[in-house]
């Protein structure tokens, strides 16, 4: 009776169990067709359809001040000459702010640069709290809480004046060097101890800062600057002029802040020239999205959307699909949505795009999309909030010029 | 309200809503039908969003649905709780914690079983652990609870501690925040497949033990002297609330207090009788799941998913039953 009733037992979770492994097996082995498409990823994109290459402008915003200088001069001479050729809308630097950056890029170079620096930097600045802080005396020892004003001092001071950095930026050694952060220790809110021996005299915080963290600053006699949410490309160049002052390297940022600005435009160029390229040809449609376990269209709010925005007035021919909104920053755009939009060229930006590459080949909803062309990009890249959004905008660039 | 009539009036709301959530779409209802017709009929093999994506969204709501629903009945009843949830025996934090390592292997876009797999594994791991812990202890329920509880703290706190030390990545956190607040944009047949026969055999396995669950809600020893086998019944409906719980959280992710409100609400529509119950919750959880799907869908509320807002009524119906519990209870309770 036992044996038997054990038996019965046994049977049941055999065929239970049967059924669900019988279910998945037929529905999982079977293969997964395989889309016609040849999606570009990033590294296929050759440096050809700009006349300077991403490593320039990357070694560039790291803080190589004499390439910025040769770089704007460059961009400045090419803006003449499609102007003279009769290209509409190319812009360049004003004669003004071109003349000042490359009479910042020489002092850079000079022994003046101190004197200099100390000349022109402000006395008395405010931060995004209401907070003045006194710089007739300059501060030496610097501690970054948030990503922007790491990022600005990696670009602008000695790494020796960088007390800590925040521990996430040795995740995108795309952008931040291994070699340059390995001296620099990370940020960890409870070593105010080893911060103290660490002798900071001025630490970038965010107004989201931990309040206990704060508290301990403060009470540790270090001078507090807080930063509001950067909302978008000038808020960036604003805080990089206020950094700039604070670690005494005025002539630097204002440099910095004078090559974002000619960047920009420069890739306005670029895509104003490819625009005469393609005059004539049928509009075609852009589709961004975002990849984070469901597909994401940034908003305007976002700067990625900003950068497509104006990727968009330069670059009319390519009507981009950008969703206006003051408070959302992406929104969830599933299948039917990008089917609906029929997109001819789809760029996805993924934390890991050789995955998501992988991924996305192998799905068969882009079967009504037979045209629509592939490209992947770097979403650490195109989410910093940094100097680095001109990368951003160049990987773009770069991305939409090569899909033509 | 008649059990026939309930039935009846929950199918006539499932079956509109269903025909809702399959009409509602980007995309021209013509346009769509066309293109699933020449599908059907082997002209072309496009992928199609009637197909392909409203249909198996529908078939993963419905599952999962029935299958939150079902499942908080049955914990309700064993436990004689009506507060108890899957999360109890700490099913749920299970399939959580293995789909927050998949999503920190990264895994989960190099195999796309990854994820659904990694949370039915995670129920299955946890409610094994529980059980065999458990019983070392003795028979007992309340062994059993405090042990589902301490299992449950103590994968709530490798989880946290997990998101804690990766902090700094920023992009993981959001992935994983997007998919703790519970999502149904982009089910396709994959997450069909992988749900469908777990809600099956968990809903059969639920349906079979009915009437032992009436005898169980009166208490454990009245039910041995009516002749349940206590023990292997228990066990039985633990696994099919594993395996409802594990195909909900791989198909849609957390979806909070669903578990909880839909058989109270069934109860006060037709009483505690789980032969009754636990059809009408299935039923019932189905429709509650579609509706709250489409609300969201048809007024773009970006802001919400629907984990959170079944959160947020869940939450508000807690208080609602707390306070309608009349006095006299309350005063019981506390003495």
């Amino acid at each position: 009776m036992m044996t038997y009733a054990y038996l019965r037992t046994i049977l049941l979770y055999t065929i239970l169990i049967g059924f669900i492994a019988a279910w998945w097996l037929w529905a999982f082995s079977r293969t997964p067709e395989l889309s016609n498409h040849f999606p570009l990823t990033t590294n296929d994109l050759a440096n050809d359809f700009s006349s300077f290459t991403r490593n320039d402008l990357l070694q560039a915003l790291r803080g190589d001040f004499s390439l910025m200088g040769t770089l704007l001069s460059q961009w400045d001479r090419e803006a003449q000459k499609w102007q003279m050729e009769g290209i509409s809308g190319i812009e360049r630097l004003s004669e003004e702010k071109f003349a000042h950056a490359q009479l910042l890029a020489h002092l850079i170079q000079s022994e003046k640069q101190d004197a200099l620096n100390e000349q022109l930097r402000a006395k008395f600045l405010c931060d995004d709290s209401g907070q003045w802080l006194d710089l007739n005396k300059p501060f030496s020892r610097f501690l970054p809480q948030t990503y922007l004003a790491a990022s600005f001092l990696l670009a602008l001071v000695d790494p020796e004046q960088i007390v800590a950095l925040p521990r996430g930026l040795r995740d995108h050694p795309q952008l931040y060097p291994k070699e340059l952060l390995e001296h620099i220790p990370s940020n960890d809110r409870y070593q105010s101890e080893t911060l103290h021996l660490a002798h900071p005299d001025l630490a970038f915080i965010a107004h989201y800062s931990h309040p206990s963290t704060v508290q301990t600053l403060r009470e540790q006699g270090i001078r507090l600057w807080t930063i509001n949410n950067i909302d978008a490309i000038a808020d960036i160049q604003k805080a990089l002029i206020k950094v700039g002052h604070l670690c005494n390297r005025p002539l630097k940022a204002h440099l910095l802040n004078l090559f974002m600005e000619g960047a920009l435009l420069a890739i306005d160029n670029h895509f104003l020239l490819l625009a005469e390229k393609t005059k004539g040809f049928p509009s075609q449609k852009l589709l961004y999205l975002n990849y984070q376990n469901q597909y994401l269209l940034p908003t305007t709010k976002s700067l990625t959307g900003q950068l497509l925005k104006r990727l968009n007035t330069h670059y009319p021919n390519l009507d981009c699909l950008i969703l206006e909104s003051q408070t959302e920053w992406k929104v969830p755009f599933d299948y039917e949505k990008i089917v609906q939009f029929h997109p001819d060229y789809l760029i996805l930006s993924s934390g890991h795009p050789e995955h998501l590459k992988k991924a996305v080949e192998h799905h068969q909803f882009f079967s009504p999309l037979p045209h629509c062309r592939l490209a992947y990009i770097d979403e650490a890249i195109q989410e910093s909030p940094t100097q680095y959004m001109i990368l951003a905008y160049f990987d773009l660039f770069q991305t939409v010029a090569a899909m033509q | 309200m008649k059990y026939s009539s309930s039935l009846f009036l929950l199918f006539l709301l499932l079956i509109s809503i269903g025909m809702g959530t399959l009409l509602y779409g980007e995309m021209p209802w013509k346009e769509v039908w066309m293109d699933a017709q020449s599908r059907l009929k082997g002209i072309s093999s496009n992928w199609n969003p009637l197909l392909d994506e409203r249909l198996p969204r529908l078939i993963v709501l419905l599952c999962t649905g029935a299958s939150l629903a079902v499942s908080g009945a049955i914990m309700q009843s064993l436990f004689h709780n009506p507060l108890a949830s899957p999360s109890v025996l700490g099913i749920s934090t299970g399939g959580c914690l293995f789909t927050v390592f998949i999503f920190i292997s990264g895994w989960h876009l190099l195999h796309p079983y990854a994820l659904p797999a990694a949370a039915f594994l995670g129920c299955c791991f946890a409610l094994l652990l529980v059980y065999t812990l458990s019983r070392l202890l003795g028979q007992q329920l309340i062994y059993l609870i405090l042990t589902g509880i301490a299992i449950s703290t103590l994968f709530m706190a490798i989880q946290s501690l997990l998101l804690y030390a990766l902090r700094d990545q920023w992009q993981l956190i959001q992935t994983i925040t997007e998919w703790e607040a519970g999502t149904t944009t982009d089910r396709n047949w994959q997450h069909v497949h992988m749900q469908l026969p777990l809600t099956l055999v968990g809903l059969w396995g639920s349906f079979v033990y009915r009437s032992e669950m009436n005898v169980l809600s009166l208490g454990e020893e009245e039910a041995l002297n009516l002749g349940v086998d206590v023990p292997r019944v228990r066990w039985r409906l633990f696994l099919c609330v594993a395996l409802l719980t594990g195909g909900a959280l791989a198909a849609v992710g957390m979806i909070a207090f669903f578990g909880l409100i839909l058989p109270h609400i069934m109860r006060a529509l037709n009483g505690p009788n789980h032969r009754q119950l636990i059809p009408l919750c299935a039923l019932g959880g189905a429709a509650a799941l579609a509706a709250l799907d489409l609300f969201l869908r048809v007024f773009t509320l970006y802001s919400f998913s629907i984990g959170n807002l079944s959160a947020i009524i869940g939450g508000c119906f807690f208080l609602l039953l707390l306070f309608r519990t009349p006095w006299r209870m309350r005063e019981a309770a506390s003495c």
